[in-house]
């Protein structure tokens, strides 16, 4: 491109695009600082600024919080005290037990359980789905299956032979919920594997001569991600609340109550004691909102072809 | 097979091709019959015809890239230096794509990956290998290779996603990508179709100078008899999947022999020449050529 262009630089100064008539590059200069990374786009959006903190918080509460309030399980303290003392901040429960400590212990149980069963679950899903849409065929008909099956997989039935076999455990809790919640990502994968891998670039891929397996890593998992990244910060949410469903029934580990159980013991003392179900109600709340708005943030950011140029 | 023989053979040899594509449950076309075709090395082919003609389905064939289904059938001889790769395993054929054949596709926009630098995606055809393990050098091969097909400011398109360059930039692009291997071959199938005129002429002109500055052999595949009267050796024009005329590109443009190629000139002739009334090959001639074509399978 040897366009003869006016000098620009006396006009518009130093920095000024080269404009050639037919190839503006001028336009690429002004979208985007290649300086700029992804991760400083993402800490730049409001939503970010804002939840962030609400995450941070949480889990630094669920982290260290144990460590300076009292047991959750010692009872003896006046029953269902309103919160606002200072010894109780938070109130006590029906059988007088400290509640702020229930609370801080349960969001170690629920935020481990929605966070770690989110992550197998997208490990899993992006494997199984990405294999399956890629090669199609006879890998797709057995991964469906195999998916479909542990779809059909009662949860709850399983994790009460499990637990009544093995013993109430989080990390039971936690392969329990993956094992059943996998296929619902791997299936958007599968979905959208199948679409990318119909795709120019992928062609263009195997053009180049690289392996199946290698264009699946670099050409079509990042570019399924936007949406499997919403579903799996809608897996986080939806774990702590089937974990409170779990609880409810008695799988929970008694000595450690989640927030899911803390909400469900709460049902019986709604006229006495609302207090039991506002707080690890609006915690999961908080949790699960600020989850998926940085779910949508992060999409955002590392999805070159979303939203940014304008 | 012996050194001499080996050395002896073209870079591409594809004789007899037959591929048959499936067009529905129970019916099929025969893309491509009988297709002879040779290219040596550092030679420019061109196989021109119209949409339908079989010639994409050829490139394709060549690069290995039909789809791999039962229903697709390859029969006939593709031999890359003597060696023969149809009913060849994947792994073959992989190592002549990564090694040999540089391909050049038609849309610019999805022939790249949207979520992955441009940079990146040229480096990808730049085997760590080549450059001693070295990633800056690397880099700086893939600045070099952005700047011999014709781009400026190479580092800050490398830093690009393909939707903030430009239609002919982002051609550029893959020509860059398809020359980054150091390819024997270059396979172009409608480089620029996707391209508004002016734009083509560049694209087509880096093209050129690219593939002469390397030494590359290229196929450039276009319905543009223009595109390819400009650019090529020898030309293969095609019709309803057969090679009707071949012969240097001056030969066949000047005098042609077979009456298709005559009709696809004179329909050019009659949009490039002032005062001449639109050519089309009329339905008479179609009807002779498909018989024809029907005859001879």
């Amino acid at each position: 491109m040897t366009t003869p262009t006016p000098k620009p630089d006396a006009v518009l100064g130093t920095d000024a695009p080269v404009v050639t008539p037919t190839e503006p590059i001028a336009a690429l200069e002004r979208k985007r600082d290649p300086e700029r990374s992804n991760w400083r786009i993402f800490f730049e959006k409001p939503t970010t600024r804002v939840f962030i903190p609400v995450l941070v918080f949480f889990v630094l509460l669920s982290a260290f919080g144990p460590l300076f309030v009292g047991d959750p399980i010692t009872a003896g303290f006046p029953k269902l005290l309103p919160p606002g003392s200072a010894e109780h901040v938070l109130g006590t429960d029906h059988l007088g037990r400290d509640f702020l400590a229930r609370v801080i212990n349960g969001g170690r149980v629920s935020l481990l359980v929605g966070f770690s069963v989110a992550l197998l679950c997208m490990t899993i899903g992006l494997v199984v789905g990405g294999l399956a849409g890629y090669f199609g065929g006879i890998i797709d008909t057995v991964m469906v299956k195999v998916a479909e099956f542990f779809q059909v997989l009662p949860g709850i039935i399983l994790a009460l032979v499990i637990a009544a076999l093995l013993g109430a455990n989080v990390v039971f809790i936690v392969i329990i919920l993956a094992i059943t919640m996998w296929p619902s990502v791997a299936r958007i994968v599968r979905a959208e594997s199948m679409r990318v891998s119909q795709l120019g670039y992928v062609e263009s891929a195997k053009a180049a001569g690289f392996r199946g397996l290698r264009i699946i890593a670099s050409d079509v998992i990042p570019n399924v991600m936007p949406p499997v990244l919403v579903a799996t910060t809608m897996t986080v949410g939806r774990a702590i609340l089937i974990e409170s469903g779990l609880s409810y029934l008695g799988i929970g580990d008694p000595s450690r109550p989640s927030w899911g159980a803390l909400l469900n013991s709460a049902q019986s003392y709604m006229r006495d004691g609302w207090w039991l179900a506002l707080f690890p109600g609006l915690c999961i709340v908080l949790v699960v909102l600020a989850v998926n708005m940085l779910g949508d943030a992060l999409n955002d950011s590392f999805n070159p072809t979303v939203g940014r140029v304008k | 097979m012996s050194a001499s023989q080996v050395a002896a053979s073209p870079l591409l040899e594809v004789s007899g091709l037959n591929v048959v594509l499936p067009t529905g449950r129970r019916s099929e076309v025969e893309a491509v019959r009988h297709v002879d075709l040779v290219v040596r090395d550092g030679e420019r082919v061109g196989i021109v015809g119209e949409s339908g003609s079989g010639k994409s389905v050829t490139g394709r064939a060549i690069a290995g890239l039909l789809p791999t289904s039962p229903l697709v059938r390859v029969t006939g001889s593709i031999r890359f230096a003597g060696r023969e790769m149809v009913g060849a395993p994947a792994e073959d054929w992989n190592a002549i794509r990564r090694e040999r054949v540089g391909m050049i596709f038609q849309d610019p926009l999805t022939f790249l990956n949207p979520v992955m630098r441009v940079g990146r995606q040229v480096a990808e055809s730049i085997p760590l290998s080549r450059v001693g393990g070295d990633r800056r050098a690397q880099l700086t091969a893939v600045h070099e290779f952005l700047a011999q097909a014709g781009l400026e400011k190479v580092e800050q398109v490398a830093n690009s996603f393909p939707h903030e360059l430009s239609g002919g930039m982002r051609q550029r692009v893959l020509i860059a990508i398809a020359i980054a291997k150091t390819p024997a071959l270059i396979l172009a199938d409608e480089p620029t179709t996707a391209l508004d005129a002016t734009v083509q002429q560049r694209v087509l002109d880096t093209l050129d100078r690219t593939v002469a500055d390397l030494g590359t052999a290229m196929i450039l595949i276009s319905h543009d008899l223009a595109v390819v009267a400009g650019m090529t050796d020898r030309v293969y024009v095609m019709y309803a999947g057969r090679i009707v005329e071949e012969g240097t590109t001056e030969q066949v443009l000047q005098d042609p022999q077979h009456r298709y190629t005559q009709a696809l000139l004179q329909s050019v002739h009659s949009i490039t020449e002032p005062d001449t009334e639109l050519y089309s090959i009329p339905p008479s001639l179609r009807r002779e050529l498909n018989a024809e074509a029907d005859h001879a399978s």
